[in-house]
């Protein structure tokens, strides 16, 4: 079964996610910190990752190397409501070579969805194109 | 024939934009030039992202001919995009 781990310090946030993705076949893991979520995905290897970006303690970017130093490869869909601020560490995090892709918050239950399947679907490729 | 115009948007080189990006040439091949691709890192111009309101990366519009579609989800396959964008 595909994992999914969603870290946002916000429960508001991670219960949206949970609630979009409960009647999938995925196993869902919610962490309220970098830290939490770094310490989940290192138990259990996530198959796709929504990581926000601004948390206190460990911001997103920090977060972000981390997993990619534990789980390398794995998709991460950093979930933010505007990334302008974070435009210049994010270059970085890029040049440096770490993959992610973006999605702008607030997000609709399906668009979560969308996101999800797309990722986790591909191979199974039952999931059909979202289009407006 | 019209020819069609293709706009997307990525986020870096993350294996699901390359992904759309191989299917796109495909496509590109396929529909004799008929169609151009117009590639855009969201962290290169942010605000082209927020203009078109690009919710997630990679998607994929058809900007032309008219109307606008859009397209987000798996891009690595001809068929869903043939089918999602309305090329056929």
């Amino acid at each position: 079964m595909k994992r999914i781990l969603i870290i946002d310090d916000d429960a508001g946030v991670r219960e949206t996610f949970l609630a979009a993705l409960a009647d999938r076949t995925y196993a869902l893991e919610a962490a309220e910190s970098g830290a939490a979520g770094l310490e989940s995905a290192q138990q259990n290897r996530p198959d796709l990752v929504f990581l926000d970006l601004k948390m206190p303690d460990m911001n997103g970017i920090e977060a972000l190397s981390h997993l990619h130093a534990i789980c390398p490869g794995v998709p991460v869909y950093i979930v933010t409501a505007f990334y302008g601020e974070f435009l210049k560490p994010l270059k970085q995090a890029q040049s440096r070579g770490i993959t992610f892709d973006l999605a702008r918050k607030p997000l609709t239950l399906a668009e979560i969805r969308a996101i999800a399947d797309g990722v986790l679907k591909r191979r199974v490729d039952t999931a059909p194109p979202h289009h407006h | 024939m019209h020819p069609i115009c293709l706009r997307l948007y990525v986020t870096g080189q993350t294996p699901s934009a390359e992904r759309a990006i191989a299917t796109l040439e495909e496509l590109r091949k396929d529909f004799d030039g008929r169609i151009s691709v117009e590639v855009i890192d969201v962290l290169d111009d942010p605000v082209a992202a927020l203009s078109d309101d690009v919710y997630a990366t990679p998607t994929v519009f058809r900007i032309a001919p008219a109307p606008v579609r859009r397209l987000f989800g798996d891009l690595s396959r001809k068929e869903t995009l043939i089918l999602g964008l309305g090329l056929a």
